[in-house]
């Protein structure tokens, strides 16, 4: 063993010294280094757990928001769709107002130019029955100047013949 | 104007029929034509008559019935005759306006017409 020590080289002496120096510097260390140390390591893994725990935290916020953002998008895109069906249907109902407006508009247009179309042919019937009229009154006016006796004649007979017929019916 | 035409026939006829009297009746006449020339009505005298005339032919049962034509006829008075009573009093009178035809009427009041004025108003 001696033999094995000395071959290797190892001076007790200088052992012992060595290991007494560790041993201080250990005390040494663990009385004033190794609480702040601790504490440090403590502290930093407080903060590090914490932002662990705020990442989370963010992470999920994050999801909330996200799902916030996805039930909004569904939302708007549920409004814009009844928007545009209740536009749709709005312009549906306008359109057919305006259909049923024209429809009026076509009929009272049409009843006007009957109306204005009767209105014509009536007032050609009253002129050619005026014409008629007119020129049957020259006709008899020509004939009274031609033959005013036998007018005469004709209208003494039908007064006759009228108080004949009054006469009998009594 | 003093009074209306038809106080004046209704007085006279009235007065009238107070008495049978003929000298009376023509007195009363001759006062009456005074009274209308005093009260200055000379120019209402014919429509007194008419309407005098009239009252008495309503009270007679007798009707003024007037044959109207523009031109004189030949007649016309027998023709039409006939067709009324005996007491009825059937005058004839020319009215150019009629041009044609006859008009008769009866008391101022009805007429027929058969004039060629009216069948030209007809077919207005």
């Amino acid at each position: 063993m001696k033999e094995l020590i000395e071959a290797l080289g190892i001076d007790w002496k200088l052992l012992l010294a060595q290991t007494f120096n560790f041993l201080v510097v250990l005390i040494i260390l663990r009385v004033f280094v190794y609480d702040q140390i601790l504490k440090v390591l403590k502290e930093r893994k407080k903060k590090i757990e914490e932002g662990i725990v705020k990442s989370e935290e963010a992470e999920k916020r994050l999801k909330e928001i996200e799902n916030l953002k996805l039930e909004k998008i569904k939302e708007a895109e549920k409004e814009a769709k009844e928007l545009f069906l209740d536009s749709e249907k709005k312009a549906r109902e306008v359109e057919e107002q305006m259909l049923l407006k024209a429809k009026e508009k076509e009929n009272e247009i049409l009843a006007q130019a009957e109306i204005i179309s009767q209105n014509k042919i009536k007032e050609s019937e009253n002129l050619a029955y005026q014409n008629l009229k007119n020129l049957l009154k020259a006709s008899m006016l020509q004939l009274l100047n031609l033959k005013p006796e036998a007018i005469d004649e004709v209208l003494i007979s039908e007064a006759v013949e009228s108080l004949k017929k009054q006469k009998n019916e009594i | 104007m003093k009074y209306n035409y038809k106080i004046y026939a209704r007085a006279l006829v009235s007065a009238l029929d107070e008495t049978q009297d003929l000298a009376q009746k023509e007195k009363i006449i001759k006062n009456f034509l005074f009274l209308v020339q005093k009260n200055k009505d000379v120019r209402q005298l014919k429509k007194i008559i008419d309407f005098a005339s009239k009252i008495i032919y309503k009270k007679e049962g007798r009707q003024r019935i007037i044959l109207e034509t523009a031109r004189p006829q030949n007649n016309l008075k027998n023709l039409f005759q006939k067709f009324f009573n005996e007491k009825d009093i059937i005058e004839e009178k020319i009215n150019p306006n009629i041009l044609a035809g006859l008009r008769i009427v009866f008391d101022d009041e009805k007429e027929l017409d058969f004039s060629f004025k009216k069948r030209l108003e007809l077919l207005n």
